[in-house]
């Protein structure tokens, strides 16, 4: 880790020349630092770490589905003592909160944008730094706190906040009905509401970035596709998170003061409150989340299959188009996570016309990345295997979305495993995929050192037939009936005849979370065994690449003038340079 | 070697994903039974018309595109310098790409509002219903209480008849339930019907469904439909079961007489009438 940090800020005597107050303590430079660079590693290395948790949160959930209520092997008796190590319903409650709740705000969103977002956006745009390096500090440290609450919501007498990461009210509100979790739900809402604050912090940070420090030349229309997707993710995030946070605020009233604000109360009355308003407030901010847990993966999955298959993206202007259209018709979206929820059913109509809308411009992306496939010198390098994973996935996560939208179908499935099949697809098979995709692509840029490919091509290979084997067969149990958050699906009339499934789902798991050991070797062969030396070893175009590998600190030691496009990648016949780097001198005429 | 590795797992991907799609009944006819449960609600055929009717169109598209993506990987992976374009759009090809997959979106959606509003009719029993039975639910931690109106047909009489974990329902005949919960929100959910809708605390949301005489003799005549809490309420959830027990008209009105009869003295329902009472 250390030596990551320390790579990225590259040699030494560059640091004092371009930047003449760089702290010269160790921690100023590397742990309290106010460089991008630095700041989205440490966003790597939380994501990361938080990964690994919820990763192994969700092998205890398959443990109790494959064997309810089966001794838990290894940390059962720590776990849960009271019952000689088996699971209990309250813990499988509280695991699958905490699974939700990690994976959605402490890992996919800060990996993506948190990380991504900080190491890339000056770098790509030819900028020295972010907008406000200070407040983009701030952003990552508020994360630790943010960590610190949920981890005190597992530790809370009772066993943690078990609402779910989309914690309904009354349930999340009113203490008696959750008993074990009378604190452990408060500080689930502190840890949200640091997140909810690092993320406006950071989003704000990016959109002015863009807007004001971009190189000469550069126009919007020459904007890496991972810029503009991390743009247009950060207004969502601007537009949407203030929603969120009036929602955690209401629910803080309730849970101190009793208000009954988000649920009828006991008042017979008739002053209480209206449950679905939670709903409303918290999918108004949560779908949009859910597309900024997906735009930044396209962008990055659109950069790694340009430079590994040597090819310029293929309809450029149609996929910046197709991303706005996406989060657009994001915030209109909200009403079809709640067509089961008792509310207006002329309602249904627009949010199911809505939703349907959305599978025009994901169509668009999908047609787009092919083509860009198209007619490519493909490398089959382990990053652009992950991007091409990232495509096979969305198409089946982007097409189960249709039972979704279709308020008859969703009727039936919704709360059912098809809808776990579904969005696991996307925000593993494709948001996790475009994270190993983008990190294997750009390790080289923030280490100067690249990972072994062979150990890498092993890990794609066993992460694609385990993501599958874990995902697809899911579908089928939700076919059948099988509800989402059961401890035990063995008790469900018409599941358990196909408990086999879940026995095989759950191997199926282990063996995924164990490849991942490949990826962690190789973590470690990528920050202290591979040889250094090359500045731009995938021969990229993009402006990242104009300057060394690490980058110094203020990023580029000439001035960049940029001329064209990211993506100018040509047929050139053996032994010619097959691409112009962005910032080359404008041919002439 | 990768290249071909990577091709054919796409392509056995794709396969994989549309075999599974369709029920192991059709596909091997004689053998095992369909990945649904047999739908025993009036409309509820509709709502799996419409499933199918979707994967049409999502198979077809998802076999499009993992075709052309194995194909372009395997035939990019084996190029060489000097080989390829260097195309960077084709205006032509955007607009097919947008207005083909646009119109499948239109067919789609009115599909699915044609479906919504028959399978709404069907579940009231279509033309020429009755009066449908009308069935108050409570939803409590983590229990469903069902309160029927009795001979009188009005509720908040003397001769309501409750019911904890049962609920029997009249074969052919038109049900309407209102739903309310006494807590948090439960979901009332039977995978037969094709139907859930939630149970909301301060709310009472309707629920219209009709069991199909045709499709439940079919189906063997069930005697009990497992009923099942479908939203996350509490750490009980997974085991808040009720019982759907379709039985003919007169079997009905005979348990319904007894049910009522009985309601003054045994049962747990039957604490509930003393205290008011």
């Amino acid at each position: 880790m250390i030596a990551a940090v320390r790579a990225a800020f590259g040699r030494k005597t560059i640091v004092h020349e371009l930047h003449p107050h760089e702290p010269r303590t160790w921690l100023g430079r590397y742990v309290f630092s106010t460089d991008h660079k630095v700041i989205g590693i440490q966003f790597f290395a939380l994501g990361l770490v938080m990964l690994l948790m919820g990763g192994l949160m969700a092998l205890l959930m398959r443990f109790q589905l494959a064997w309810p209520f089966a001794k838990v092997p290894v940390v059962g008796e720590w776990l849960f003592p009271e019952t000689g190590g088996a699971m209990t319903p309250e813990g499988y409650t509280a695991l699958l909160t905490l699974h939700g709740t990690i994976m959605t705000f402490f890992v996919v969103i800060p990996l993506l944008t948190g990380a991504f977002g900080n190491y890339l956006i000056p770098l790509m745009i030819g900028a020295p730094d972010m907008a406000f390096p200070r407040m983009n500090a701030l952003a990552f440290w508020l994360m630790i706190p943010g960590v610190g609450c949920l981890a005190m919501s597992a530790l809370s007498p009772g066993g943690g906040a078990g609402a779910g990461w989309t914690s309904y009210a009354p349930l999340s509100t009113v203490g008696e009905y959750a008993p074990g979790s009378l604190s452990g739900q408060t500080w689930w809402l502190l840890a949200l509401t640091f997140a909810g604050f690092a993320s406006i912090l950071g989003a704000l940070n990016y959109v002015v970035t863009v807007i004001k420090m971009r190189a000469p030349g550069l126009t919007a229309m020459r904007l890496p596709l991972t810029v503009w997707a991390l743009v247009i993710a950060a207004l969502l995030q601007l537009l949407a998170l203030p929603v969120l946070t009036s929602g955690t605020v209401l629910m803080f009233i309730d849970r101190g003061f009793d208000a009954a604000l988000l649920s009828p109360g006991n008042a017979a009355d008739g002053e209480g409150g209206q449950p679905l308003l939670w709903q409303h407030l918290f999918w108004f901010y949560s779908h949009p989340a859910v597309y900024v847990m997906i735009l930044p993966a396209m962008g990055i999955v659109s950069d790694v299959l340009s430079v590994h298959s040597r090819k310029p993206v293929f309809g450029y202007r149609p996929m910046v188009i197709a991303m706005a259209s996406i989060a657009a018709l994001g915030f209109i979206v909200w009403g079809h996570h709640m067509f089961t929820s008792g509310m207006d059913p002329r309602l249904e109509m627009a949010f199911l016309v809505s939703t349907m809308l959305i599978a025009v411009p994901s169509g668009v992306k999908t047609f787009n990345w092919l083509g860009t496939l198209w007619g490519a010198r493909i490398r089959l390098t382990t990053a652009n295997l992950f991007a091409i994973g990232f495509v096979a996935q969305f198409v089946i996560g982007g097409l189960s979305g249709l039972w979704m939208a279709a308020t008859p179908v969703d009727g039936y499935l919704h709360d059912t495993y098809a809808v776990v099949a579904h969005f696991h697809y996307i925000v593993f098979g494709a948001s996790l995929f475009a994270l190993f995709a983008g990190l294997y692509h750009w390790w080289p840029k923030m280490t100067g050192r690249r990972m072994h490919e062979g150990i890498g091509r092993v890990h794609f290979l066993g992460t694609f037939l385990g993501t599958n084997a874990v995902f697809l067969m899911m579908h089928q149990l939700g076919f059948r009936g099988m509800i989402r958050r059961t401890a035990d699906p063995t008790i469900q009339d018409g599941v358990g005849q196909l408990q086999g499934l879940n026995v095989f789902i759950t191997w199926s798991a282990v063996v995924l979370v164990s490849v991942q050991l490949l990826f962690v070797a190789n973590l470690v062969y990528g920050l202290f065994l591979a040889r250094r030396g090359e500045d731009n070893p995938w021969d990229a175009a993009s402006l990242e690449w104009e300057t060394s590998s690490p980058p110094p600190a203020g990023n580029f030691r000439a001035r960049i003038q940029v001329s064209r496009g990211p993506y100018d990648y040509r047929v050139r016949p053996a032994g010619e340079i097959d691409h112009v780097p962005q910032a080359a001198p404008a041919e002439p005429g | 070697m990768m290249r071909i590795v990577v091709a054919l797992l796409v392509l056995a991907l794709g396969i994989l994903v549309v075999v599974s799609m369709e029920s192991p009944e059709r596909i091997f006819a004689a053998a095992g039974s369909d990945w649904f449960p047999a739908e025993l609600g009036l409309g509820a055929e509709r709502v799996d018309g419409l499933f199918d009717h979707t994967n049409l169109f999502a198979a077809g598209l998802l076999g499009l595109t993992f075709v052309g993506l194995a194909w372009v990987v395997w035939r990019g992976a084996g190029r060489r310098a000097g080989e390829g374009s260097e195309e960077r759009g084709n205006h032509r090809l955007e607009v097919v790409w947008t207005v083909v997959p646009a119109a499948i979106v239109v067919h789609l959606t009115l599909a699915q509002i044609e479906a919504r509003e028959a399978i709404a009719a069907d579940a009231r029993g279509g033309e020429g219903a009755g009066a449908p039975l009308v069935i108050e639910v409570e939803g409590v931690q983590f229990d469903w209480r069902f309160t029927y109106a009795g001979a009188d047909g009005a509720f908040g009489t003397l001769d309501d008849v409750t019911s904890v974990v049962d609920m029997p329902v009249p074969v052919g005949r038109p049900v309407e339930l209102r739903m309310e919960s006494v807590d948090v929100i439960h979901s009332f959910f039977v995978p037969e019907l094709r139907l859930k809708r939630d149970v909301v605390p301060g709310t009472v949301t309707p629920l219209a469904f009709t069991i199909d005489a045709q499709d439940h003799a079919a189906a063997g005549s069930p005697g009990t439909l497992e009923l099942r809490c479908a939203e996350l309420c509490g750490w009980g959830h997974y085991a808040m079961v009720g019982r759907l027990l379709p039985m003919e008209q007169g079997a009905f009105e005979d348990w319904q007489a007894r049910a009522g009869a009985a309601g003054f003295e045994a049962d747990e329902p039957a604490h509930e009438g003393e205290d008011e009472g």
